[in-house]
């Protein structure tokens, strides 16, 4: 069967519609992709393309941020020891997202901001929760 | 001076316009209406027997079978590091968070069943699927959805020329597949696979599973996921073995029931 394989000219659909146009591939021996191609084709035609070409590259995607990660933060620089994720299962929440749940219960409830911190952390403590601040540790040190 | 140029075009419009011409036109309507209505009967005859799968939008029902929650429970959103990302996947990504890539679902559901779509077309045809990956630990579960369904897969070492040298190599004439499926399209770290530029060379059309860091330019169908995690490559491997399994079921009824299928 007569074909090209400049694969870098252009997709495979427009190489063997022009084939198929000039005759030089027959009724029979046109393949079996050809015809669902043509009624359901792909997004865009699959030619190649480099960075170095005039092809247009889409814009970098942004960066995403949430309102809770300034919390995150917080407990992950001042909270010690951080619990490991467990890969397996999607229903046990992490540590630190409790943390966030209890942070905002509290806030509705109306406690100051100054002592939402410390009141979240006794809150877990009080559930059962094994919170150790690095802050306590970095004071004995500068003690001794 | 004179101004042909204006002159001329007003000269034409002003030209009597024949409309008598239908009359004398062998191809009106008047004389092709006995011609035409023996066509209309012969089709009534034939309605009950031939089917036509290209005038079906979703001739396997592909659209209740990709969900969107699904594909968020197998973690199909997870891309690769900010770094390694390749500039022509930019479009499909939904933003990067702490320097890692995120892929937006919403544009791979539609993606995904264009390609699925495609690979039970070329199932109900008869076509000769092939399943790759180079993914160690992909490897038995791919190998034995294609066992299960009766197609073939090549997930060892990819040798250049299989398909572009392949009567040298095979010892004589045979048949390239009509579709291949790649899972991973990494043969090393950050290489590609052999098989992408050769199915480009032979005209072979190819539905792949893209992640962040891979060029989905030559690829005909690409779906944006995520290929390294075991819980989506199992997604994966159902929704075909579901559209394959669907396709071939549905060719054995129909020309069980005596349907003549025409692709046109």
């Amino acid at each position: 069967m007569a074909q090209s394989r400049i694969n870098k000219a252009a997709s495979i659909f427009t190489r063997m519609n022009g084939l198929i146009k000039s005759n030089i591939i027959k009724e029979n021996e046109v393949p079996l992709w050809f015809d669902i191609y043509k009624k359901f084709p792909p997004k865009r035609d699959p030619a190649y393309r480099s960075i170095l070409g005039n092809d247009i590259v889409h814009d970098l995607p942004k960066k995403l941020f949430y309102e809770e990660d300034e919390l995150r933060a917080f407990y992950f620089s001042n909270v010690t020891p951080i619990e490991p994720i467990v890969l397996n299962s999607n229903q046990r929440k992490p540590n630190w997202e409790l943390f966030i749940s209890t942070y905002k219960h509290l806030e509705a409830s109306g406690v100051d901001r100054n002592e939402l911190v410390d009141a979240t952390i006794e809150n877990l403590q009080a559930q059962g929760f094994f919170f150790k601040k690095k802050q306590e540790k970095q004071n004995l040190i500068e003690k001794q | 001076m004179l101004n042909f140029g204006r002159n001329v075009p007003v000269l034409f419009t002003k030209l009597p316009i024949i409309r008598s011409q239908s009359f004398f036109n062998p191809n009106s309507s008047i004389h092709l209406s006995t011609s035409r209505k023996q066509i209309d009967q012969k089709a009534n005859e034939n309605q009950e027997k031939v089917i036509y799968p290209l005038q079906h939008e979703d001739f396997f029902q592909v659209n209740e079978m990709v969900k969107l929650e699904d594909l968020f429970k197998a973690r199909c959103y997870y891309g690769h590091h900010n770094g390694l990302r390749c500039p022509w996947m930019n479009e499909f990504i939904f933003g990067t968070r702490i320097n890692t890539d995120i892929i937006d679902l919403e544009q791979t559901v539609p993606m995904m069943k264009s390609a699925l779509n495609f690979v039970g077309h070329i199932a109900f045809k008869k076509g000769v699927i092939l399943f790759l990956s180079r993914y160690a630990q992909h490897i038995p579960l791919i190998e034995q959805t294609a066992y299960e369904v009766g197609e073939f897969s090549h997930c060892k070492p990819w040798k250049n020329g299989t398909f572009t040298d392949s009567t040298r190599r095979f010892g004589s004439v045979i048949r390239l597949p009509d579709l291949c499926i790649f899972f991973h399209t990494h043969d090393k770290l950050n290489e590609t696979h052999g098989a992408v530029l050769e199915t480009a060379k032979m005209m072979i059309p190819t539905v792949a599973i893209c992640d962040s860091d891979v060029d989905p330019s030559q690829i005909t169908y690409p779906i944006p996921a995520n290929d390294d995690t075991l819980v989506s490559q199992i997604l994966y491997t159902r929704l075909i073995k579901e559209v394959i399994v669907k396709a071939k079921k549905k060719r054995q009824e129909l020309e069980k029931q005596g349907y003549i299928i025409k692709y046109e």
